[in-house]
């Protein structure tokens, strides 16, 4: 197995180099594994803990935000740890004793950060499902573009009808992550109105 | 009730006017369920556009593969060794049995106390890590009950020391606390801080495994610390023959 230093493991993240994603794979996720399973936990939850660790990172060193003396395999296993015991097994205890000297926060964020994290995962695969003209129409929506632009663009042929087509396609991406399973889980705790449409 | 609905995704898509904008800010500091909604919206807003996002997914994805395809053709070649490994042990099963489980006896035959810096087969000496000579007279004497909570102590002080960190999981494993010396050595594991105990923490944490009674979990490191041609990597061909 090769081995890489702490930069160039940072790098591969940043850059998605397949190799550097399959050294974690072989190198760390044995390890989160049978952290996890020690405790109760499956495959898949390992595993989604596992990725979801990763794309936190990502995100967080393409902002700039990680120091380069990070230390990722031990970053990325003590993120999967705190992760599992305060998500899904609910033992405060065995996290108290974490700190990160090579990242600047506190626990409480990191774990918004993953829950954000899963659930733009859980709206992203819903807007994957959507039919291409929705996903179109929504996407110039987002970007910020007009009614009167998303109108011609897309030959609706009028703004209004733009207005009611994006209305539609909300309403049923909104529609379909309410009815997942995940939603509960991720935005339960919250009322109904969260995502009501006018 | 009122759903803002309209005001969010406009605030979010930058097309509110300054003085709508500053009034929507204003009602967002003092409600915190309209707070809430921003956020979603925003992600859900951002999700869609994420797509570096979305490709490091697939590749995610297919590092999984890559590493499940890996582990299959490991364990196929691991059931083949084992298979092997069973036909030898019963060809010499007079030989070998002593009235133990093989891991316990390979267990007793490969585990050492940890040596304390300055009679380390290295020499090599990082002098950060010199501990207390109470805390060292005591693990030397291997009165291990006595020097767990000295070295726990230590440890909450200079959570760093990996030499202690050493110390306590051996105390552990000779106290039988085995899986507390596992999860200390494997969050040592992933440290390349100090390259020179990296081999020695995998050696202990197979040990520490074995001891368990985890053996194929101890065979996927045993091939790991086979692999990387140390000091341990002929005994760790040693311990998998003997599996």
């Amino acid at each position: 197995m090769n081995s890489y230093s702490k930069n160039k493991l940072l790098n591969g993240i940043v850059e998605q180099d397949s190799s550097t994603l399959n050294y974690l794979y072989k190198k760390i996720f044995p390890r989160v594994k049978r952290m996890i399973f020690r405790y109760g936990g499956d495959y898949d939850t390992a595993n989604e803990i596992f990725q979801e660790s990763i794309i936190t990172l990502y995100r967080r060193a393409k902002a700039g935000e990680v120091k380069e003396s990070l230390i990722v395999e031990k970053y990325l296993f003590r993120v999967c740890r705190w992760v599992w015991f305060r998500l899904y097994n609910n033992n405060l205890e065995s996290t108290i004793d974490s700190d990160f000297e090579d990242i600047d926060d506190s626990e409480d964020n990191i774990i918004n950060e993953f829950l954000q994290s899963r659930r733009k995962k859980l709206f992203s695969e819903h807007f994957e499902k959507l039919d291409i003209e929705c996903k179109r129409i929504l996407m110039a929506f987002f970007k910020g573009k007009s009614y009167e632009y998303i109108g011609n663009k897309y030959k609706l042929g009028s703004e209004e009808k733009a207005r009611r087509k994006k209305y539609l396609c909300k309403e049923f991406l909104v529609k379909s992550i309410k009815n997942d399973p995940q939603y509960r889980k991720l935005i339960g705790e919250y009322d109904e109105d969260l995502f009501q449409t006018d | 009730m009122r759903t803002y609905s309209k005001q969010i995704d406009d605030y979010i898509r930058g097309k509110l006017t300054p003085i709508e904008k500053k009034e929507f800010e204003n009602e967002l500091s003092t409600n915190p369920l309209l707070k809430k909604k921003v956020e979603l919206c925003q992600d859900l807003h951002r999700s869609a556009m994420e797509g570096d996002i979305i490709s490091l997914r697939e590749k995610l994805n297919y590092s999984h593969i890559v590493y499940s395809k890996s582990k299959v053709r490991r364990i196929r070649a691991i059931s083949l060794f084992a298979a092997a490994s069973i036909a030898l042990l019963f060809a010499f099963r007079f030989m070998l049995m002593d009235g133990s489980p093989n891991h316990e006896k390979i267990f007793r035959e490969h585990f050492e106390p940890f040596q304390i810096i300055g009679e380390t087969r290295t020499n090599q000496q990082d002098l950060t890590s010199l501990l207390p000579d109470e805390i060292n007279k005591i693990y030397k004497k291997k009165e291990y009950h006595e020097v767990i909570p000295l070295l726990e102590s230590y440890l909450e002080q200079y959570p760093n020391n990996k030499q202690a960190i050493l110390m306590l999981s051996t105390a552990y494993i000779e106290t039988n606390r085995n899986e507390k010396a596992e999860q200390i050595l494997l969050e040592l594991s992933f440290d390349s801080t100090k390259i020179i105990y990296n081999e020695l923490t995998k050696w202990y944490l197979v040990l520490s495994i074995l001891k368990q009674g985890k053996v194929d979990d101890a065979k996927v490191l045993l091939l790991e610390i086979k692999e990387e041609k140390g000091f341990y990597s002929d005994k760790a061909q040693s311990i998998l023959n003997s599996l």
